[in-house]
């Protein structure tokens, strides 16, 4: 709290989430609108809903406004992979579908702006689906290897090791092939976190370990699409993304194989010739209108209120979120911008949780996939708001950017790298602070 | 990268270029809510096959249907009866070879599941009104048990009611009033609703959001839309009205199919006591069409074989002037919803104290309000066919768009009409001139 007072002194006029947070904890509480929204606003959030939850449909189609569904593509709907607004999940065995889980693929070089250099068959990602007359990519399994662990005080965790393993390749061997598999991540507050000014994300990172607090904190500098030059990366798990309208842009594009004004272009390999056959849904599939309007949907989802702030377990175990500096990463409290989009966006006191900068987090998570600046061990801090309603909101949850984390206690248990002093000081908790710290959780 | 690989495992290659499970394809207009509890269900307990889910509307997944070998859809999965018709007359619709112990051909009279067995009900869902019990309190209502109870004053403005041309389901809803009233008593119980109401020409859900967030008293909606909002926390409670209509929905195997013995896999789990179970799930709450389930259905699940509403409904001749009605609504009332508002105030404000000497003249304005410009059609009707065929050819658009100018003029005169009979009435009790 101290923070936030410092906070209110120095900006007087920020307020905090009230209005554009809610108290739902249904299976619907990351799927409301924010109550400070006027009534055209409330059409637009809606229509956004509506292509959000839409099942888009393969060309031609008298359903003009949503066809275009691949040629090649994962899911056929934004909601498929993000349940709720929620989390997604990884197979549980090497004989499941990825549902809401997807592979990316590249090999090693740089591509174009700095990205990563997409395999020339199969791109940028494993499309595991192809309309009919295409062929989908190819399919990769989850395999898992149990390691049981015993913490301070006897509890028991078994952390589950994920390999990928190549089911099926239907444009060639992918020799050489860097992979990273994610699960769908939560969807709440992206407007707020695009409205932090870049200077407060900045000046909380410390490369070069200034403070030899063993954290350092990089930022990802990436590609803006929108404006062709290098932006601050703020979203996706690398932060290897600037913009949130390029986010949604990028999934339309590589989750569902549907072309945007920003990615106008279907995603056909050179190799992927029935692809590039294929009728499409218009040029773009995707109009700019529905792509703001999904966007505008995205910044205005109301963000989840704390929970039970005020019990003794609760405040127990945020003590020992800050003592096992746990929010040197996932940082509390950050601030809005004055001149943010939507006007009811701006100068909010907001927690999030996170610091949108890269984390060297270890070898056991690392996918050995750089992106942009982001090596293969970095990833951005998630956001941790809302976390504590996951299993409220999705049948069955998972955690981390691959899904292989069960639930909370095993997530911290794998950290690593910058977050290994955390991880330890996790571990040789008494019973009882663990679980107080897990409460803490649950009530963001 | 060699330590990395050590903890990672990160990938290996088991194989390459070979398929593990036969294709299926599955054409449905369900929601991912649905489909996708299904289908991890499915290929859960059926490895060896892969569903490839093909989504289309009913009206645009019609005309995929009827191309050559179904375009290559296996199975069709949708609620839409009117499809499951066309295609069995067009021979697009094969044999289904599955147990069928278990599962009724009718829920009370009504027939559910083809005949001939070349389509199965497979769910069906109820029309009804979802109501904020707490609202209506504060307004003084009780809770409405007719759809006519829907036209009290004293909801003005608080019932979200669909736009049967622009919300899938509610045509039916529209019709079912239709049938169980009678054309022309059935056409004036729907505008004296919609004096009352916010039309709503979006997804289905729009309704219930209305009511759980408050903006609406009552809404009209399907059972499903308001049980699940309720399961999944929000506010509201259905209320099935004493004549309604269920919806039921089917699915088939297409003639063409080369994957028969998978389809029939697929159609059996559908109508298995374990697919039907995933009806209760919370987030989709559509009624099992196996009444062996609804024993282990969640408290207070409705049971449409044992609730003992009046259902009757010929969904035949309904599913034909769906087109139709949807016009003459736009016409009657989406278009002229004001207009309608408006000369119903001032028809009601001058029958307020009227003399003996005003009443022909009120009585004329109400003609006017009520009138229609079309009896009730029958369902081989040109006009009917042309407003069921419209989105498909062009002369059946410009025919159907023909008769909705027709009515257009039609309403806007009387609705006029009225409003000057009105205004005469109240002006003359006055002493002013119209």
């Amino acid at each position: 709290m101290k923070r936030l007072a410092v906070l209110v002194l120095l900006l007087p006029a920020l307020v905090s989430a009230a209005g554009i947070s809610t108290g739902d904890t249904s299976r619907r509480a990351l799927s409301k609108a924010m109550e400070e929204l006027d009534d055209a606003q409330r059409e637009r959030f809606a229509s956004g809903r509506g292509l959000f939850d839409q099942m888009w449909v393969i060309a031609p189609s008298t359903d003009e406004a949503v066809d275009g569904l691949g040629p090649v593509y994962n899911r056929i709907s934004c909601v498929a992979c993000h349940p709720g607004n929620g989390r997604g999940r990884a197979p549980d065995a090497e004989s499941e579908e990825m549902r809401s889980m997807l592979v990316r693929l590249s090999i090693p070089g740089v591509g174009e702006h700095g990205g990563p250099l997409p395999h020339p068959a199969y791109g940028e990602q494993l499309n595991e689906q192809g309309v009919p007359g295409v062929p989908g990519e190819g399919r990769i399994a989850v395999k898992y290897q149990d390691i049981p662990l015993f913490l301070h005080g006897g509890t028991g965790v078994t952390l589950r090791k994920p390999s990928l393993v190549w089911r099926e390749a239907h444009y060639g061997t992918p020799d050489g092939v860097l992979t990273s598999a994610r699960i769908g991540p939560a969807l709440v507050g992206m407007g707020l976190l695009e409205a932090v000014p870049e200077a407060e994300i900045l000046k909380w990172a410390d490369p070069d370990d200034k403070n030899q607090d063993g954290i350092s904190g990089r930022a990802n500098t990436v590609w803006d699409a929108a404006v062709q030059q290098n932006a601050l990366g703020r979203f996706g798990l690398k932060a290897n993304v600037a913009t949130l309208r390029q986010q949604i842009a990028g999934a339309f594009i590589g989750d569902l194989g549907i072309t945007s004004p920003l990615f106008p272009h279907e995603n056909c390999s050179m190799a992927e010739t029935a692809c590039a056959r294929t009728v499409n849904g218009g040029n773009p599939e995707l109009s700019a209108v529905q792509l703001d309007d999904i966007t505008f949907y995205h910044q205005t989802l109301a963000i989840p209120e704390r929970r039970q702030r005020d019990t003794a377990q609760v405040q127990r175990g945020q003590q020992l979120f800050q003592q096992a500096q746990c929010a040197a990463c996932h940082r509390p409290m950050l601030y809005t911008a004055a001149n943010a989009k939507p006007d009811l966006l701006s100068q909010r006191i907001i927690e999030p949780y996170s610091d949108l900068l890269l984390h060297d987090m270890g070898e056991p998570l690392a996918d050995g996939r750089p992106d942009f600046a982001a090596n293969g061990y970095e990833w951005r801090t998630p956001p941790l708001w809302g976390i504590g309603l996951a299993e409220a909101v999705g049948d069955q949850v998972h955690y981390l950017h691959d899904g292989r984390a069960r639930n909370l206690l095993e997530a911290i248990v794998w950290h690593r790298g910058e977050a290994a002093a955390s991880q330890q000081a996790v571990w040789a908790m008494t019973v009882e602070d663990r679980e107080a710290l897990l409460a803490f959780l649950r009530s963001l | 990268m060699k330590s990395f690989a050590q903890w990672f495992g990160i990938l290996l290659l088991a194989s390459t270029g070979s398929s593990f499970a036969e294709d299926l394809t599955v054409m449905t207009s369900y929601p991912e809510d649905v489909v996708s509890r299904f289908e991890e269900a499915f290929e859960k307990a059926h490895p060896d096959i892969h569903v490839q889910i093909l989504w289309r509307m009913p009206h645009d997944a019609l005309p995929y249907l009827l191309q050559p070998q179904q375009g290559g859809v296996d199975v069709y999965w949708t609620p839409s009866q009117g499809n499951f018709l066309a295609l069995k007359n067009a021979k697009a619709l094969g044999p289904i070879g599955i147990d069928r112990s278990g599962l009724p051909d009718k829920i009370g009279t009504a027939l559910i599941s083809d005949p001939d067995g070349l389509y199965l009900a497979n769910e069906t869902a109820g029309y009804g009104m979802v109501v904020d019990p707490d609202k209506l309190g504060k307004l003084g209502v009780a809770e409405p048990k007719r759809w006519q109870d829907l036209a009290d004053p004293r909801l003005q403005g608080e019932v979200a009611l669909p736009v049967p041309s622009g919300v899938g389901f509610a045509p039916m809803l529209i019709d079912q009033l239709l049938q169980a009233e009678g054309w022309e008593k059935g056409w004036n119980t729907w505008r004296a609703i919609a004096l009352n109401s916010k039309l709503i020409d979006k997804r289905g859900n729009a309704i219930t959001d209305e009511v759980s967030s408050g903006r609406a008293a009552v809404g009209l909606t399907m059972d499903f839309f308001a049980a699940s909002n309720v399961a999944s926390g929000g506010k509201g409670k259905f209320i099935y009205p004493l004549k309604t209509a269920f919806n039921p929905a089917q699915i088939g195997i297409t003639a063409s199919t080369t994957h028969r013995p998978a389809a029939e896999t697929f159609v059996s789990f559908i109508l298995s006591e374990e697919g039907q179970s995933l009806l209760f799930h919370p987030a989709i709450r559509k009624l099992p069409v196996r009444p062996s389930v609804y024993s282990k259905a969640p408290e207070g699940y409705t049971n449409p074989f044992t609730l003992g509403i009046d259902a009757r409904y010929d969904p035949v001749p309904g599913l034909a002037r769906s087109g139709f009605n949807s016009a003459l609504f736009d016409a009657a009332i989406t278009r002229r919803q004001d207009a309608l508002l408006k000369a119903w105030a001032s028809v009601r404000k001058a029958e307020n104290g009227a003399s003996p000497s005003e009443q022909p003249l009120l009585q004329q304005a109400r003609t006017a309000l009520e009138a229609l410009p079309v009896a009730e059609p029958t369902a081989d009707s040109p006009l009917v066919k042309a407003c069921e065929q419209r989105r498909k050819n062009t002369s059946a658009e410009t025919q159907c768009a023909a008769a909705e100018r027709e009515w257009d003029a039609f309403f806007t005169a009387h609705y006029a009409d009225a409003q000057r009979l009105a205004d005469t009435v109240l002006a003359a009790r006055q002493g002013k001139a119209p």
